[in-house]
C-alpha cells in the first residue's frame, strides 16, 4: 500500500486497499517520519474498506497459491489484457485509459481498480471475444466492448469480474485475523460457458 | 448449498474449469515440497445442463 517512503494526506489511501488487496504481495507499512498506517489509524471508512478488501484477499488466497503453482516458477500471474487478448488492437493504445490500468488474474479473473483520487466510477473495458460477470453480484456483463461510468464505490472491492468458463475457490473468512484462521469452508465461484 | 443464478434463459450444456491448491497450511514445507515438488494442484471442472424447468449439475475435483 501507499505510504512507505512519504505520508499522503489525501483519501487517496482509501483506493489503495482495493487495488493493494489483489497484489500477489502486499503490505501495509510507514516508515520514519510518515503517519501511523494501520487501517484503524485511518478512520472509519478506511477501515470498512481494508476489512472487505483484505476479506476478499483471504479468501482467494487459495486460488492466487494454485496460479502461482500453475505458473511452476515462471512468469507472473499479474497479465496486461493483452497477453490474453492480443488481437485487440484496441490493447495497444496507451492513450486509452484502461490499455493499462486494468488487469487479469491469472486467466478468468479481471480486476479494474480505480487508480485516480476521487473518482467512485470508470470505464471498463470488456474484450468482447469472452462473456463476463461481476465477481461481486455475479451479473451478466450485458455490454459490447466498454463499460462506461461502471460504479466503483469504496465500501466493496474493487471491480472484479469471472471470465465465463472458469472456477474460483473462495475460502471462509468469517473471524479470520491471519492465514493460520482458516477453515476448510469453501465456496466455488462458477461462470459456465456454453459448450 | 447450490446457488444458481441463470442470466438468460436458454437451455444446454455448459462447463467451467479450475484449480485448487491441496494445502493445509501456506507455510514453506507445504508450500515447496507439498506443492511444488509434489503437486499438490487439483482440477476442478463443473458441467451443468440446462433444461426447461430443471438443471443437472456436476462438479469434479481430480489430481
Amino acid at each position: 500500500m501507499q505510504g512507505y517512503v512519504s505520508s499522503d494526506s489525501s483519501d487517496f489511501e482509501f483506493w489503495w486497499f482495493q487495488v493493494g488487496a489483489l497484489y500477489p504481495f502486499a503490505e501495509d507499512h510507514s516508515g520514519a517520519n510518515t503517519k501511523s498506517q494501520e487501517p484503524y489509524a485511518l478512520g472509519p471508512t478506511v477501515l470498512e474498506t481494508s476489512r472487505v478488501n483484505l476479506g476478499l484477499r483471504y479468501a482467494i488466497l487459495r486460488h492466487y497459491y494454485g496460479l502461482f503453482l500453475q505458473q511452476n516458477g515462471t512468469g507472473t500471474i499479474f497479465r496486461p489484457l493483452f497477453f490474453e487478448f492480443s488481437e485487440n488492437e484496441e490493447l495497444y493504445d496507451l492513450s486509452l485509459n484502461y490499455t493499462d490500468s486494468q488487469f487479469l488474474i491469472g486467466r478468468g479473473l479481471m480486476a479494474a481498480p480505480v487508480l485516480s483520487e476521487g473518482i467512485n466510477k470508470r470505464l471498463i473495458y470488456f474484450p468482447s471475444q469472452e462473456t463476463w460477470f461481476d465477481f461481486n453480484t455475479s451479473e451478466l456483463i450485458k455490454q459490447t466492448v466498454v463499460v462506461t461510468n461502471y460504479p466503483a464505490p469504496l465500501n466493496v472491492t474493487a471491480p472484479l469480474f469471472l471470465k465465463a468458463g472458469h472456477i474460483v475457490l473462495m475460502q471462509n473468512v468469517a473471524n479470520v485475523r491471519r492465514t493460520e484462521d482458516l477453515d476448510s469452508l469453501y465456496r466455488l465461484s462458477v461462470a459456465f460457458k456454453k459448450n | 448449498m447450490w446457488h444458481l443464478k441463470k442470466t438468460e434463459n436458454k437451455t444446454g450444456v455448459y462447463h467451467a474449469k479450475g484449480i485448487l491448491a491441496g494445502i493445509e497450511n501456506f507455510d514453506d514445507e507445504n508450500v515447496l515440497v507439498k506443492c511444488r515438488y509434489e503437486n499438490c494442484l487439483y482440477n476442478m471442472s463443473s458441467v451443468i445442463t440446462l433444461k426447461e424447468n430443471s438443471y443437472d449439475l456436476a462438479v469434479t475435483f481430480g489430481a
